[in-house]
Order: C-alpha cells, then sequence, then structure tokens
C-alpha cells in the first residue's frame, strides 16, 4: 500500500514537472523588451537580434501563411485560405472559435473534433503548440498563434527560466540543467539540427509530419535542409561564438563571489539544480574540450554546423522511417502503409522521356523501379564520419561502418518488395539512427578549423564517392560547399554553381518575410526538372581539380 | 443488352458456330512447331521476285526518315494513312511472297537481331542486377522460336517466326493448302485465324500488352525497356510493306480501320486482365506486389509543379489499356479497389480481375464471320465508335491518345485530309505535353466534325 502511494506520488511529481516544464509565458512582450535593447555592457547579446527576428525572419509568419490577408493584396490571403481548404477538405476557420484565429473549438461534435485535431497538427509547425503543452493548453495556444514559430517554439517554454535566464551566471549552467527548467539547448549544434528537423524532415513523437495525401493536395513539398545554409537565411539573429568578444563567465568567473550571491539565489528559487552549476561557460557547455586540446570558441561555426547536422540530418529521418514503419507495422490508425512521403520524391516525380544522355547516366544506388529512401540526407552524414576519424582512412571505415551497415540493411529492407516491409524496416531505421546520434556527438568533440573545412570541402567534391544522381542531393552538395568555403569570403563561396551569373541550381532560399514559398516552387521546381547530373559531375571536377588534395 | 435481342443469340452463339474462336490465341505447343524454313520455301510462302522487281525495295534496310525512331517513347506513334501493299492488285505481287515481305518491311522480322544491340543489352544488364533470371524473361516475345527450340530440342531458327503470329503449324502443315479446305477446320487443328480482327489483336497483345509469363513489369521498364503503348490500328499502320494485302477488304468494309481499333482496345483490356490475374496470383509467392506498370505511368512520373492541382496522391489504374472498351459493372468494381490504396489485396483482385475478364468476353458480340458488332446487332462503325468516345470521363492523357488513335483510324477510313492533318496537329501538342484540358477540348471538337461529316461519306 505504502509502495503504491509512493508510486502515486512519484507518478504526479513527473506529471506536475513535466506540467511545469511546459509552461509557458503567452505574452512574449517580455522577450522583445529586453532582446531589442540589450545592456550595453553585456558581451554576451548585445547585438540586437530581435528585430532580425521581428522583421525579416519567416518563421514569425509561419501561421499568417495559412489564412492571413495582406491589405495591399487581398487576393493573396484568399489563394492563400483556398490552398489551405483544398489541403485539409475544409475551412480553417471552421476550427477556431470565433473568427479571429486566437482559440480552437473545445468539444462539439465527431467532426469538430476531427477537424480540430487535424489543424493542432498543422500548429505543431506552423505556430507554438507543441504536443507536450497540450494538457496545460487545451483550445488556447501556448503562446499566440499570431507570433508563428514564437521565440518558445525553439527556445522553450519559459515561464520557469525567464527569471533565471536574465542573470549572467545562467552561461555556466550546463544545458541540463537549463532542461530542467524547460530551455531548449541551442548551442549544440546536433541538438539545434535536431529542432530545426523536427519540422523541416518531421518528428512524429513531436506529432510533426507532412504526409503524402498533403503534398497531393498541395502542401508546397518542404525542400532539402542544409542547416549552415538555413541559418544563414534566416537570418541569424545570434552571434557565433566565434564572433563573440571574451564574455563574462567564458573562462573565468568575478573574483568576487559575494557578488554572485544573488544571481545564483535565482536560479536557486527557480530550481536549477546545484550540481548543474559549473564555475564557467566553457565547463557547463564542453567539459571534455580542455582534455583533448580542442577550443569550441574558435570553431568556424558555417563548418561546424555543417558537418555535424550532416549526420544529425540524417538521424531526424531515420528516425522518422524508424518509428513510422513501428506504429504502421503494429497497425496504429492513421499510419497507413506505405506512406510515400517517406520516400525519395525525385524516383517516381520526374518526366518520362527518351534522351540518349540518360543513358550514358550512372544508375542511382538500389533497384530500378523500387521507390527508395530519400537520397539527400545521406549526402552530409559521410562528412560527418570522416571528421569524427579525424580524417584517417583505417579509422573513418571503422566509424563509417557503424552507421553503413544499419544503413545498407534499411536500404535493402527497402527495396526487397515495392515500398519494402515495414515490420523489417523499423529495426535497421532505429539503429541507424542511434548510431548516427552517436556519430554527431563525437563529430561536435573535434576541431573545425580552416583544415577540417577544406577536408569536408574535398571529399565533398568526390563526385565518385557519394551520389549526385538527383537534383536534391546536388543542391545538397552545393549549399554544403558553399559553406565550407564560406570562412575564406562569402562572396567567393556564393560564386560557387552559378553559370555566368545564373543560379541553375537554384541554390538561393526564399529568404526575408517577403519571399514566398510558393513563389520560390515556380524557379526550383523547373529546375530540378533540368536538372543535368553529368554537368553537375563536371562541375565538382573543375572545383576539385582546383583544390590542394591537403589543407 | 435488352435493346437488342437479337445479340442475346449473338452472345451465346458457341464457338464452334462462329468461324474460329477470337480467344483462342495462346504461345504455341512447341512440341507443334515446325520451323519457319517449312513456310517459306520458294513454292510456298517464299516465292522470289521476278528479276524486274527489287527483292528488297527501297527502305528494306530501315533507311527511313530518322522521325520515326526518334519519337518521344511515351506518346503513341501516329499512324499515317493507311498505305497501299501493292501498286494495282496486291494479290498479284504478295501472294505466295509473305515471307519475303516479311523479312523485307516487317519489324518483327528483326526481333531477335535486336537482342544482340546495345540498348538491348544495356536493360538486360540492368535487369539482371538484381533479378538474375531477367535473360529467360526476354525470349517469350523477342525470341519465341529460340525459346521454343530450347524446350522442344528442335532447331527452329531464331526470332519471330511464322507460326508465332499463326499458330503451331504441324496439325495443319498438310492440309492448309489443299483446295477447299474450310477456315473452321484448320482453326481446330490449330491455326490463329488473324483474317478476324478480334483473333488478330489478341495475338498482338498477348506480347505487346503482355500475358502471363509474357510480363514487362515496372523492373524491366525502370531498367529501360520501352513502355508498352498498344493500339492495333497505328501499330499496324506502321507496318510500311505488310505481308498480307487488304486492298480488296478496305473497300468492301469502309469500317475496316475502326474494327481494328476496337478489337485492339478489346484484346488491350483482356490480356491486361489476364495479366493482372497473374501479376495478384504471384504476388503472395515471388512476384513484386504492387505493381506499378498496372497504373498510368504519368500519375507518378510528372515533375512536381508549382501550380497546386489537388488529387488524392493515389495513381490510376490501366488508364490506357481499358481506354476503349463499353462500360462494365465488374471492371469498375475492380478498378475502385485498384485506386483504393497504394497497395491493393491482392487476392481480391486476383479474383475480381479474372470476374472482370469473363464479363468482358460475354459482353463482345461478334458476327459469325468474326465482325464486332454493336450493341442494335449492326458492325461496328465509326459513327458508333465516335459515340463511344463521347464521354464525360475526366480527360487524361491515355485516354487522349486512344482517343486521337480512334479518331484517326476514323480519319483513314472515311476521312477528309485535312481531318487527318488537324489530328496530327493535335498529336504534336500530346508529345510536348500541351495541357490536358487544352487536349481534350481539341479532341472534343475534331471529334464532333468528324462526326457530322460521316453519314455523307458513310457508304
Amino acid at each position: 500500500m505504502t509502495l503504491c502511494r509512493a508510486l502515486v506520488a512519484v507518478c504526479c511529481a513527473c506529471l506536475a514537472l513535466a506540467q511545469a516544464r511546459a509552461q509557458y509565458l503567452t505574452t512574449e512582450s517580455g522577450c522583445l523588451s529586453c532582446h531589442k535593447v540589450p545592456p550595453p555592457d553585456n558581451l554576451f547579446c548585445r547585438a540586437v537580434p530581435v528585430e532580425v527576428w521581428a522583421q525579416t525572419d519567416k518563421h514569425s509568419r509561419a501561421f499568417h501563411l495559412l489564412h492571413e490577408t495582406d491589405p495591399a493584396d487581398p487576393a493573396k490571403g484568399d489563394a492563400k485560405r483556398t490552398l489551405v481548404k483544398q489541403i485539409l477538405g475544409f475551412d480553417l476557420a471552421g476550427a477556431f472559435d470565433g473568427p479571429n484565429y486566437q482559440r480552437l473549438k473545445a468539444g462539439g461534435d465527431a467532426e469538430t473534433t476531427r477537424k480540430v485535431a487535424v489543424v493542432k497538427s498543422c500548429l505543431r509547425c506552423h505556430a507554438t503548440w507543441p504536443i507536450a503543452a497540450d494538457e496545460r493548453y487545451p483550445t488556447r495556444p501556448p503562446a499566440p498563434l499570431a507570433l508563428g514559430v514564437s521565440c518558445q517554439a525553439c527556445h522553450g517554454p519559459s515561464a520557469r527560466w525567464d527569471l533565471p535566464h536574465r542573470e549572467q551566471v545562467w552561461r555556466t549552467v550546463t544545458p541540463a540543467g537549463k532542461a530542467e527548467l524547460g530551455f531548449t539547448d541551442v548551442r549544440t549544434t546536433a541538438a539545434k539540427a535536431g529542432l530545426c528537423t523536427s519540422c523541416h524532415i518531421g518528428n512524429l513523437a513531436e506529432g510533426k509530419f507532412v504526409k503524402h495525401e498533403w503534398y497531393a493536395a498541395g502542401h508546397p513539398p518542404l525542400p532539402s535542409f542544409e542547416l549552415a545554409t538555413f541559418e544563414a537565411e534566416m537570418p541569424m539573429h545570434w552571434i557565433p561564438l566565434a564572433k563573440k568578444p571574451k564574455f563574462e563567465f567564458r573562462d573565468d568567473r568575478p573574483a568576487d563571489e559575494g557578488a554572485l550571491a544573488d544571481q545564483l539565489d535565482t536560479l536557486k528559487r527557480a530550481g536549477v539544480p546545484a550540481a548543474a552549476i559549473k564555475p564557467t561557460y566553457r565547463a557547463a557547455n564542453f567539459p571534455d574540450a580542455a582534455a583533448k586540446g580542442l577550443d569550441p570558441t574558435r570553431d568556424l561555426p558555417q563548418a561546424r554546423s555543417a558537418v555535424v547536422a550532416g549526420a544529425a540530418t540524417l538521424e531526424t529521418y531515420a528516425r522518422l522511417v524508424g518509428e513510422y514503419s513501428r506504429k504502421s507495422a503494429a497497425g496504429e490508425p492513421g499510419f497507413a502503409w506505405p506512406e510515400l512521403a517517406l520516400y525519395d520524391c525525385a524516383a517516381c516525380h520526374h518526366r518520362l522521356r527518351y534522351d540518349p544522355a540518360l543513358e550514358r547516366r550512372p544508375m542511382p544506388r538500389g533497384v530500378p523501379g523500387r521507390p527508395p529512401l530519400a537520397r539527400w540526407p545521406q549526402r552530409g552524414a559521410l562528412l560527418a564520419a570522416e571528421q569524427a576519424a579525424g580524417y584517417d582512412a583505417g579509422q573513418e571505415a571503422d566509424r563509417w561502418k557503424t552507421v553503413r551497415q544499419p544503413l545498407a540493411e534499411l536500404e535493402a529492407a527497402v527495396l526487397a518488395t515495392p515500398f519494402g516491409d515495414p515490420a523489417s524496416m523499423q529495426m535497421p531505421a532505429e539503429a541507424l539512427a542511434d548510431a548516427l546520434f552517436q556519430l554527431a556527438a563525437d563529430a561536435s568533440n573535434t576541431a573545425f578549423d580552416a583544415a577540417a573545412a577544406h577536408r569536408a570541402a574535398y571529399s565533398l567534391t568526390d563526385a565518385t564517392h557519394l551520389e549526385t544522381a538527383d537534383y536534391t542531393s546536388a543542391r545538397q552538395t552545393a549549399w554544403l560547399l558553399r559553406q565550407l568555403f564560406a570562412h575564406q569570403g562569402n562572396e567567393d563561396a556564393r560564386r560557387l554553381f552559378l553559370d555566368k551569373g545564373e543560379d541553375y541550381l537554384h541554390l538561393q532560399l526564399p529568404s526575408k518575410q517577403q519571399g514566398s514559398v510558393i513563389g520560390n516552387l515556380y524557379r526550383w521546381l523547373p529546375a530540378a526538372a533540368a536538372y543535368d547530373p553529368m554537368r553537375f559531375r563536371d562541375e565538382l571536377g573543375v572545383l576539385r581539380k582546383s583544390m590542394p588534395r591537403d589543407p | 443488352m435488352n435493346r437488342c435481342p437479337p445479340f442475346l443469340l449473338l452472345a451465346l452463339w458457341p464457338a464452334w458456330m462462329l468461324a474460329a474462336d477470337p480467344w483462342a490465341a495462346s504461345e504455341p505447343d512447341p512440341c507443334l512447331l515446325v520451323g519457319t524454313l517449312s513456310c517459306a520455301s520458294a513454292s510456298c510462302h517464299g516465292r522470289p521476285e521476278p528479276a524486274s522487281r527489287p527483292l528488297l525495295p527501297e527502305g528494306a534496310f530501315g533507311e527511313r526518315s530518322d522521325q520515326e525512331h526518334r519519337r518521344d517513347s511515351t506518346s503513341p506513334r501516329p499512324p499515317g494513312p493507311a498505305r497501299q501493299t501493292g501498286p494495282t492488285s496486291g494479290a498479284a505481287t504478295i501472294n505466295q511472297q509473305e515471307y519475303l515481305h516479311f523479312l523485307a518491311g516487317d519489324p518483327h522480322a528483326e526481333a531477335a537481331r535486336r537482342m544482340t544491340e546495345p540498348r538491348y543489352r544495356e536493360v538486360l544488364r540492368r535487369a539482371s542486377q538484381y533479378d538474375p533470371a531477367a535473360a529467360t524473361r526476354c525470349a517469350p516475345c523477342h525470341d519465341p522460336l529460340g525459346h521454343a527450340s530450347e524446350s522442344s530440342h528442335q532447331s527452329l531458327g531464331r526470332g519471330i517466326g511464322c507460326e508465332s503470329c499463326h499458330g503451331a503449324a504441324r496439325d495443319w502443315l498438310a492440309v492448309h493448302y489443299e483446295q477447299d479446305v474450310s477456315r473452321e477446320r484448320l482453326v481446330k487443328l490449330g491455326l490463329i485465324d488473324t483474317r478476324q480482327v478480334l483473333a488478330r489483336a489478341g495475338v498482338c497483345a498477348s506480347c505487346h500488352v503482355g500475358s502471363p509469363g509474357r510480363d514487362v513489369n515496372h523492373d524491366l521498364l525502370a531498367a529501360g525497356h520501352p513502355p508498352l503503348l498498344f493500339e492495333l490500328a497505328s501499330h499496324q499502320a506502321l507496318i510500311e510493306r505488310k505481308h498480307w494485302d487488304d486492298t480488296a477488304r478496305r473497300e468492301r468494309e469502309p469500317n475496316y480501320e475502326v474494327q481494328l481499333w476496337a478489337a485492339g482496345q478489346i484484346a488491350s483490356a483482356d490480356a491486361a486482365l489476364s495479366l493482372l490475374a497473374a501479376r495478384a496470383e504471384q504476388a503472395s509467392k515471388s512476384g513484386p506486389w504492387p505493381e506499378f506498370a498496372e497504373s498510368d505511368c504519368r500519375s507518378c512520373h510528372r515533375p512536381l509543379r508549382a501550380e497546386s492541382g489537388s488529387s488524392s496522391g493515389l495513381p490510376a489504374w490501366q488508364s490506357w489499356n481499358t481506354a476503349g472498351i463499353s462500360p462494365l459493372g465488374s471492371l469498375d468494381v475492380l478498378r475502385h479497389e485498384m485506386q483504393r490504396s497504394l497497395v491493393p489485396q491482392a487476392a481480391q483482385v486476383a479474383g475480381l480481375a479474372a470476374a472482370a475478364r469473363t464479363d468482358l468476353r460475354q459482353s463482345v458480340r461478334l458476327s459469325p464471320e468474326g465482325v464486332l458488332l454493336c450493341a442494335n446487332g449492326r458492325p461496328l462503325d465509326a459513327a458508333a465508335v465516335l459515340e463511344r468516345l463521347d464521354s464525360a470521363q475526366p480527360p487524361n492523357f491515355d485516354r487522349a491518345c486512344q482517343e486521337l488513335a480512334a479518331l484517326l483510324a476514323a480519319g483513314r477510313s472515311l476521312g477528309a485530309p485535312s481531318d487527318l492533318a488537324r489530328l496530327r496537329r493535335i498529336a504534336a501538342e500530346l508529345r510536348r505535353d500541351a495541357p490536358i484540358t487544352e487536349i481534350a477540348a481539341r479532341l472534343a471538337a475534331a471529334r464532333r466534325e468528324i462526326s457530322d461529316n460521316l453519314p455523307a461519306r458513310q457508304p
């Protein structure tokens, strides 16, 4: 009996903790007021990043995309609502209580419940409404929908960390310690990549997934995702570590510990575990770096994002495939097999034509005629293995083997029959995701200096090493290469893959708030249809010849 | 059916009362084959040409215009106007020279040689990478003689021979040149009566659409095999120098081309249904399932477009091979099952396909001479075909191609040269993938105009 009570108490405590973690500040004006004009003596965040976010970042428009009327162009609002209706099969407004899109309908008949559930699945990515917050916020959103993918959508529900994070000593709290209060770690590259790709690729545990049915009904195709490129295009509302001046608490603490008492007290009252507070920012965030002779504060940010996210991006995809296969094999409703959105779009969606040049083209890996896995997320993962192995051929082979084996098993399972058998795909997909998680962690724990960027770029120019048969993998390669050359001068890097100034691979993203994702489809989809793998391979060859083998 | 009671009788007309069983086409028994050499002797079907006439006429070596070869392999080949085989009386030039004409002007004669071409080898190499038995799948269509030689342990030659289409000859060889021998008797002995349009279409469709054991599935297509897009009237028009003469028949039967088109449609659907039943039965054992070759290629194979068009995301079933047949309830049930999900229930599909095939066969009305009839008992003519096309189906590339082929068949028989020119322009639009709604509108206009002019031209 006592045991039962104890169990119930533990469960309640866990629930309460989860609830507390999922507590949001329902107005975000607090964020804006501080981050707009940070204190002048604050070297850590002295720029004015929030303006960058509020005025140029597309994430803030994510919900408006679904319905808002542009006063200057009312037809645009109608077009949005028509498209959303076409995708959902009903008016978006039909799921909302009242005309202002502020609150979902509560209760009602089965049809209303269904509509509300469908709309909520949109809002997981188009606004700030994670599954974890559903219980506390069943019909009113945790943060105003009008803010779209708001501060708290990425940085976490802020009710518990809002106060402590204003203290400078917050920098010395470990990512795990911050997570106790609901704060999301966005400084660790792999964690950040996981966060972005949860929407940009999908994450079933978080209820984020664009199925083929929605694409067929008109949802724009999610483009491939390359972290460094997308960060640069957001544009960044943060300062990369390497570019921050030596800020307080980075390497040491003020001599006068007594002056910190108030700050530490705030942390303690907020519930930061004492063990999570370290002497310095370095000790909290890079505990092993010093022993390995690494200085992450000097890493090239683009190279780190490009290489580490290579593994993390494929991990998200493998996790998605594994999770969907598991649910489908178990017969969970809503997870019919096959789900076409899991496969390589270009394998089916290409023009049927006869062209003698196609006969000379190398055949992509796999079984002709069987839909394969998406190829582009595999493009960057090998870079992470090479980086983790220090570009030592022997070690690299060992390191890559941990990934290659489940990847080969998964590919074999996918190609054995048309669409593959979910029961035999689940295990290798999950093993692959686990191996990639470890690989991303290992790759993170290395130096991202100019030599590492060079080696990664040199590896990418080897067209025989990895596939360039499809447009999306080629674009991924081109994006990666531009980022790996960025430290030598952004302007030069941006000239890569331009043909007489023409962006023939259409690498330009529809950045800034006025850049339209739908409008951009009119450019990149024709570029994809006209993609010539032989031309791209030639171009990689020219680039390779211009590079020395060693840095 | 109740509109036309006489048809009930025709539908139940026993096979032995017809000139020949129109559904008899099947792979000849290799042990009953005699080989092409026997047919092609100088005193029979290989009589040498008189010295004044060249044995191999111009074009016999394939030096035709390149356009024929460069065509988009997914579009139908537009048929030209029917060529008269002989300058005067065909019988005088072809009789007893069938084999020479076959060698000189029929693409089927090149089937074995095709197998030595680099393109063929490349397709085979790609297909063999994942299916070691791929090579054994080619011979039933590309080299039926070689295939039969192996199983019957006799040397029958290579490629496609006379008996591949006309039936194994051992039992009728010594009879078929007898005076006054009846066709019925020969058919009973194993001759395939290719004069009957439906029997002829069945022979063609067994390879050009497929049949159990002759299966160009999606694995082969993806390895590079050209897609099978069969339409009898236009395929036959492509054989520039035929080894038979139908001049007199064309004069006698103004709807001959339309009959060919309609027979092709029925035989294609029939072959597709038998292939589907076999594929579905294999699904539980070794065959791939779902079989993507069952679907409209363009349902999936189209570049992603920015213009949003709503679709279910599920491919359409057999839009090519079932485009031209009359509505059938059992076919609709099968179509519904095939389009309901990406992975239809194979066991159920096998049964539905077999049932639809039986219904299709029962719905076909033939005269005792093997002429296709409409519901009112009259021979199926251009007007009836054009009327059948006038349905409210949503536009689709495959159906547009078949409709165009029907109009061309009607146009070749009864149309004016301006009709053919107009239809060729629509064919060019189809080839360059013009929006299908525009093409459908132009086809509908052409159909109305040709229909309106038909009564004046019909004899």
